[in-house]
């Protein structure tokens, strides 16, 4: 060892013992306290918010996301279209001219048939009581 | 040389800044408890007067926490902690050095307290702290990181924003400076 390495030694020591004694008259419990207490108190901007759906750009998403779903469900209503029809056409598209036919043909069976109509109330008072037993027949099956 | 802190308390302290963002007000307390000391070393090792001490410690806390967002585990906590610290300190000189109208290093090396605990001190320990205020910020703060706190080069050099061969070369700079005072 040298003159230099005892000075650098004898140097780290004097500071490592330096601020010893204040810092050992801290009264680190009271400290804490103190600092919690600030920190309750604080609008801690670097503290992330535990509820992420509190956040007004969240809460500005989800009422869009309700518009736009409420305003397509009014429009559905109110205009009567619906993509049904076009998957029904897509449907028939792929059907030769046989199997329009089958269809066709049992559709017109269909629309002949009274029970397959769902009466209204207005056209069940107008039926008689044959017509009545009739219609709850075919209801029955 | 204190040894350098483990591996695993850094760990810890990572959890515990996690706890504290979820809301968990014991993790702050268990920081502060675990680090106070050392903070409070280092800035009175750098000039802190022991009248402000206490507030100085408790308002480098606050900045940490307020800041913790810009802690990505580049260093330890408790380094990135003494870094806060040191523009605490740098900041009290302003304020004092503006109500006072006196050199800033005049200010933070003043010595309040009873005149037997500062005879105690030791006159070489004495001579040391002034040292210490003399020299250039940077110098003083790589100095008393590895020489009071027992950091390497490499760590101290993430937590200053430098490389570690300018932080050896401060550190260096700083012990060829407070021998020469010493002597």
């Amino acid at each position: 060892m040298n003159e230099d390495h005892l000075q650098d030694e004898e140097l780290r020591r004097l500071a490592g013992r330096l601020g010893s004694e204040a810092a050992e008259r801290l009264n680190v419990d009271r400290l804490a306290s103190a600092v919690v207490t600030r920190l309750q108190s604080d609008t801690r901007p670097g503290r992330p918010a535990p509820r992420w759906w509190s956040q007004p750009g969240w809460l500005r998403a989800a009422a869009a996301i309700l518009l736009l779903a409420g305003g397509g469900i009014l429009l559905r209503q109110t205009t009567g279209v619906t993509h049904q029809a076009h998957y029904v056409a897509d449907d028939l598209q792929d059907l030769s001219a046989d199997q329009l036919r089958e269809v066709l043909g049992a559709l017109d069976q269909t629309l002949a048939e009274p029970a397959a109509i769902e009466p209204s109330d207005d056209d069940l008072e107008g039926l008689t009581t044959e017509q009545l037993e009739q219609l709850l027949q075919s209801l029955e099956g | 040389m204190p040894p350098a802190e483990p591996a695993a308390r850094q760990t810890d302290d990572v959890e515990l800044i996690a706890a504290w963002q979820a809301g968990d007000e014991r993790g702050a307390r268990e920081l502060v408890t675990r680090h106070a000391r050392a903070l409070a070393r280092f800035l009175s090792g750098a000039g802190a007067p022991e009248a402000d001490l206490d507030d100085l410690v408790q308002e480098t806390f606050i900045r940490a926490f307020r800041a913790i967002g810009r802690f990505r585990g580049q260093c330890q906590f408790r380094t990135w902690l003494l870094t806060i610290g040191g523009n605490a300190l740098k900041d009290l000189g302003r304020r004092l050095a503006r109500r006072r109208v006196v050199p800033i290093d005049d200010q933070l090396a003043a010595r309040d307290g009873d005149p037997h605990q500062r005879a105690e001190a030791g006159e070489v320990e004495e001579r040391l702290r002034s040292g210490l205020g003399r020299l250039p910020r940077m110098q003083r703060e790589v100095f008393l990181l590895r020489a009071q706190q027992g950091l390497e080069y490499t760590e101290i050099a993430a937590a200053l924003d430098t490389s570690a061969g300018a932080a050896r070369v401060h550190y260096h700079h700083a012990v060829r400076r407070l021998k020469e005072w010493l002597e």
